[in-house]
């Protein structure tokens, strides 16, 4: 299970669900400046959409080696914004986006400054109104990735990440465990859909920031903290070395696919390693 | 450094104005005709064309740390080949910009080796309808093969996109991340699986190139009898997979092929399920 390799043939899947609820015009630090949740998700979804670019980039152009999704979840409603279906990551490359350019500068330890550059195409834009139809998007989850398993029987599972900061207004707390549990079912020939939680609260205490934590693990005290933990997978076993040599456990345990507080940088970079299949490209 | 580095922040730095490489003088990236720079995605990092004092290189970005890139790359220089690059490895050498401050990371550099791919030059052989140049192609392919075979080095990823054919016809390996040696450290690099028989798993020994190179070659020959335009779709006629599988793609060329017995046995090993060595196979090639 979980060792299928991405090919363009047996391409993978990556699906973001968008929290774009009124919640999300708090203020929030993020890389160190302060923002807004809304933005702050906006340049998550951005970043791991231009990276699975990036890492599809071969000698003459991009590949498909993935189709995406995204869903934003807001007001009455939870949209896809790519359409109906997954979109091919060619197809995502060639959308015509605005760009976000973005000049940073980072000063060496001898106090020289450097200068970087970069540009960020907007597929998502930070929206922030009403409640949060969290039930409805993990449906809307469910239909498009059992579509996407049924079309691609051999492929590694869809991944699907939900950005949020969990205070759901359309289900209960069992109803959306109910919810995500019918989407983990989902699966293909490899594997069952892995569905990871992103926590973001305005809380930036470090006691806030925990990534992948193990059944036994005290939760940070947060609102909602304990719903994104139990909707969330249990990593497979190949993230699972990973996962603990970067915790320091001498051995792996059962991790959750949650984090709170979490980089993009820590997201996308601990999601990739330790699995032989997503290395491959991601 | 805990995490990989995310392609965004190595094209920020390769593409910054400052000083981001630490030892490597003259240093200038190549761009596109959309403002970007050149650079490819590999399974360790990122290639970039740049130019190095004025000579063109490719460039080596490593998301993660590489002890093991800098081994191949040490390992390589002691060899002598022109069916490899020669690399240079750079320990912590570019700047890149992080959440809050820089960090740096391995990056090996490589004199750029002129031509087109195998792959490319396959489907611009089938699409011109050329048997005779995919004759050459596999003349060469077989005469590469027996040169790996007759080293103590395999590639480890033997595909016609990790084989540049150079203007003079001949070919060199590229991508060398799944280099195996008997001193190397050990590595858990599969190969790509259409060209891979599924035993080989991590297996790492002096086989692990035999099942792709007989892959390969039988390919390149019987598209010379039946150079098929799905080929330029799919990149070959069959798959590990389908000859494996005795799909009727692969059955189809070997009745094609089986004229030429030492081809004949190498299709009998591509479809033997037990193993991913194929005995004697210098002797077989030699014979094709």
């Amino acid at each position: 299970m979980y060792n299928a390799h991405i090919t363009q043939q047996y391409k993978g899947a990556i699906m973001l669900l968008i929290d774009q609820s009124g919640s999300m015009d708090e203020e929030y630090l993020f890389n160190g400046q302060k923002t807004t949740k809304a933005r702050a998700v906006a340049t998550i979804a951005n970043t791991l959409i231009e990276e699975i670019i990036n890492r599809s980039q071969r000698r003459r152009g991009v590949g498909d080696y993935f189709d995406i999704a995204v869903i934003g979840y807001g007001g009455d409603e939870a949209k896809s914004l790519f359409g109906k279906r997954f979109r091919r990551i060619t197809d995502v490359d060639s959308m015509y986006v605005p760009i976000d350019n973005r000049h940073v500068v980072r000063q060496l330890p001898n106090g020289e400054c450097l200068n970087f550059f970069f540009e960020l195409r907007q597929w998502v834009t930070p929206v922030s109104k009403g409640r949060t139809p969290m039930g409805a998007a993990l449906r809307m989850a469910r239909t498009m990735s059992a579509a996407w398993c049924r079309n691609n029987p051999h492929s590694f599972p869809p991944i699907v990440i939900n950005i949020s900061d969990g205070e759901a207004t359309d289900a209960a707390y069992d109803e959306l465990i109910r919810l995500s549990n019918k989407l983990k079912e989902v699966a293909t020939e490899d594997g069952n859909l892995l569905f990871f939680n992103l926590h973001i609260t305005a809380n930036t205490d470090q006691a806030s920031v925990l990534k992948w934590p193990t059944i036994n693990e005290p939760l940070p005290y947060l609102r909602h903290s304990k719903l994104l933990y139990d909707m969330a997978s249990v990593l497979p076993p190949l993230y699972a070395n990973t996962i603990a040599s970067l915790k320091g456990h001498f051995t792996p345990q059962e991790y959750k696919a949650v984090c709170y507080n979490a980089s993009c940088d820590e997201l996308l970079g601990d999601i990739q390693i330790g699995s032989a299949s997503i290395s491959q490209i991601i | 450094m805990l995490h990989p580095i995310l392609g965004v922040s190595i094209i920020s730095s390769i593409t910054s104005s400052g000083k981001v490489v630490k030892n490597i003088k003259g240093f200038v990236p190549k761009y596109n005709s959309q403002g970007q720079p050149k650079y490819y995605a590999g399974r360790k990092g990122f290639l970039f064309e740049v130019d190095i004092d004025g000579k063109q290189h490719a460039l080596k970005c490593y998301t993660q740390p590489q002890k093991r890139g800098e081994a191949i790359c040490n390992y390589i220089l002691q060899l002598s080949t022109d069916r490899l690059p020669t690399p240079t490895f750079y320990n912590q050498e570019l700047l890149i910009p992080t959440l809050m401050g820089v960090e740096s990371i391995d990056v090996s550099t490589y004199p750029w080796i002129e031509g087109k791919t195998l792959d490319f030059e396959i489907k611009r052989s089938v699409y011109n309808d050329n048997r005779e140049s995919l004759l050459r192609l596999a003349e060469e392919f077989r005469q590469l093969a027996l040169d790996i075979l007759n080293s103590p080095w395999r590639h480890g990823d033997i595909k016609p996109e990790n084989i540049i054919v150079r203007p003079n016809g001949k070919l060199c390996l590229v991508d060398v991340d799944a280099l195996w040696a008997p001193s190397l450290p050990p590595c858990n690099e599969v190969g790509t699986p259409t060209f891979t028989h599924p035993l080989r798993g991590t297996n790492r020994d002096e086989h692990i190139d035999d099942y792709s190179i007989a892959l390969v070659l039988a390919n390149l020959h019987a598209l010379v009898h039946n150079p098929a335009p799905e080929v330029i779709k799919k990149g070959l006629l069959f798959t590990a997979e389908e000859a494996l599988g005795g799909h009727p793609l692969f059955l189809d060329a070997v009745s094609a092929i089986a004229s030429n017995s030492a081809l004949a046995t190498l299709c009998e090993a591509l479809s033997n399920k037990d193993s991913y060595k194929i005995p004697n196979l210098i002797k077989l090639l030699c014979d094709v």
